[in-house]
């Protein structure tokens, strides 16, 4: 088991190529993709008390269910984003002529996950070391909030995590690649535009966010 | 020749019994009683005269005036001038306003009646003058008379006259200074008698202090006074509070300032209290910081927690502390920051760490390139 993932992360071309293809299993992938929910949700209550404690005063004591909030909706969209990245594979795939199942698709991006949740564990050992120390401006009303967020997720520390999560995403894409290769039939340059195409507008999305073109 | 004694013998008889008749008819008047108020007068003092006459003869007698003259005591009103019937056995009620500048001594006033049956009565009454004013002599004073600091002055009020003093009062008097209570009310003081008053005094800045002992005799108001200087020294052995080893850091939403605070009084410092103020907004945790008593010598640990704007590079540190008395001490520390490294300090991963991301970076990247030369 502990050398297959290694395989996957190292040489997901041969994993990818064995024979029986146990890769289609979506057990092993859904637990991957667990595993980095669940350290999506550890990073999200950090993250959202972090965010809270420069809310106003009176908004202070929803501080608990604020937390609660992004802890429980982090795990969530997780979950929900190995489907959409799943469908965008397989649309983008179509214009090959890609032709395996998006069962199989599925499995293939939930391998794809297990960089994010070592990246998740990189992240979160950040977080809990540096984020006491990050000074967060107060804000007096709802409406500084609005400046005062991106202010926050400038933050080094902040914009640490957000740099290892696009470090890993890549890891991740990588073993997208060839995993969506054997899972739809394309060649290595077609599966490379099918990952590549999806992951490069979501990663422009948060390099923008991030106030790089600004 | 024997008519002729006989005669002059019933003459002789007649010219006695005669006499006698005179001698036990017609008014008799006396001074039965007199009273002076004060007893004794004080230099300056007013006095009411009260003098009762009495007829002590058999007969009225009808009085054309009463009148009392004084040399070094003056009489302000003789209001008698109307005549005045008085019968036998009875007692007229004379009252006189007399006043006196004389030094102290015994001194006579004369009382003068005239009265219609031919007779005049000059009577002398004694008139006390005695100017020696009550005594206040403070005979305790606070050690040491520290700034700030509650000490007890006892004062003594002592009356050396010969008649009681009246409506005695005992005030402190003067500025820079906290007293309590601010007047002692005595009452009335016997002769040789004395009375003891306690004063607490927080002396606040040098000045003086000055009790006031205000008494009447009789009618007449009088004073006596002892000033002391106030100067008070500071309080060699009050608690001092210095901090020490301070630190500024930045947490989630709030700056903390960290350090030791100690005292290095000789007293213990009670209900110490640390806190920010100026710009800085206290903040939770630590909005204000108790420290409870701090012994001399003793150091604790710190923390107070504060917000403050942006451009705000320094804040004031406020210590508030009391002694054993009770008297609150207050100070205050600026404490700077650089705002910016601060920022940088609290949020800034270190080198080493910035050195394992770039080994992740190259090891993610041989990875991949791995990956596709394998692929």
């Amino acid at each position: 088991m502990a050398s297959s993932l290694l395989t996957v992360l190292v040489n997901p071309n041969a994993f990818f190529t064995r024979d029986p293809p146990e890769w289609e299993a979506l057990r092993i992938p859904a637990l991957i993709v667990l595993a980095a929910a669940l350290l999506a949700a550890a990073t999200a209550y950090l993250t959202t008390d972090l965010i809270a404690g420069m809310m106003p005063r009176d908004v202070q004591q929803y501080r608990g269910i604020m937390a609660i909030a992004g802890t429980v909706m982090a795990p969530l969209m997780t979950l929900v984003f190995w489907a959409i990245w799943s469908a965008a594979f397989y649309v983008v795939s179509l214009v090959f002529q890609g032709k395996g199942s998006f069962r199989r698709t599925l499995a293939a991006t939930g391998y794809g996950y297990l960089p994010m949740a070592i990246g998740g564990v990189v992240s979160l050992a950040i977080l809990w070391a540096f984020g006491p120390g990050i000074r967060v401006t107060p804000v007096e009303s709802m409406e500084e909030i609005q400046a005062a967020v991106p202010a926050l997720m400038h933050q080094p520390v902040l914009m640490l995590s957000s740099v290892l999560g696009i470090i890993f995403l890549l890891w991740s894409a990588n073993i997208w690649v060839f995993g969506i290769r054997y899972a739809r039939g394309l060649t290595l340059r077609n599966a490379a535009i099918t990952v590549g195409v999806p992951v490069a507008l979501y990663l422009l999305s948060v390099v923008s966010n991030l106030g790089v073109f600004r | 020749m024997r008519i002729v004694p006989l005669f002059m013998l019933l003459l002789l008889a007649g010219m006695i019994s005669s006499a006698a008749a005179v001698e036990d008819s017609g008014p008799r008047l006396v001074v039965s009683e007199y009273r002076l108020d004060p007893q004794v007068l004080m230099k300056g003092d007013v006095g009411v005269l009260t003098i009762h006459l009495t007829n002590t003869g058999p007969d009225p007698a009808t009085i054309n005036s009463a009148r009392v003259n004084g040399v070094e005591i003056q009489v302000k009103q003789n209001p008698y001038t109307d005549v005045l019937p008085i019968g036998p056995g009875d007692s007229l009620r004379f009252t006189y306003t007399v006043r006196t500048e004389a030094p102290d001594g015994l001194y006579y006033v004369k009382f003068t009646v005239d009265y219609r049956e031919g007779g005049t009565l000059r009577y002398a009454i004694p008139v006390e003058v005695d100017s020696t004013p009550l005594r206040i002599s403070v005979v305790e004073t606070p050690d040491p008379l520290a700034q700030g600091m509650k000490g007890t002055y006892r004062v003594v009020v002592g009356n050396p006259r010969p008649n009681a003093a009246t409506a005695v009062t005992v005030t402190p008097e003067g500025e820079g200074f906290v007293v309590t209570p601010s007047s002692v009310f005595v009452g009335t003081l016997e002769p040789d008698a004395q009375s003891s008053i306690s004063f607490t005094v927080v002396p606040l800045r040098q000045s003086f202090i000055r009790f006031r002992a205000g008494y009447k005799n009789g009618i007449n108001a009088h004073t006596a006074t002892v000033t002391l200087p106030l100067d008070p020294s500071e309080n060699r052995y009050r608690p001092e509070i210095t901090l020490t080893n301070i630190r500024v850091t930045a947490g989630p939403g709030y700056l903390r300032i960290a350090g030791n605070v100690t005292n290095l009084g000789l007293e213990a410092a009670r209900a110490t209290t640390i806190t920010t103020g100026g710009d800085a907004t206290p903040a939770d945790p630590y909005r204000v910081f108790a420290a409870g008593v701090l012994e001399p010598d003793a150091s604790e640990g710190f923390e107070v927690t504060f917000r403050t704007r942006a451009s705000v590079s320094q804040v004031p540190v406020l210590l508030s502390y009391k002694d054993a008395q009770g008297t609150t001490y207050s100070d205050s520390v600026n404490v700077e920051f650089d705002r910016q490294a601060l920022a940088e300090q609290a949020n800034e991963p270190s080198r080493l760490i910035t050195l394992l991301v770039w080994m992740l970076v190259i090891v993610i990247a041989a990875v991949i390139i791995y990956a596709w030369r394998k692929g």
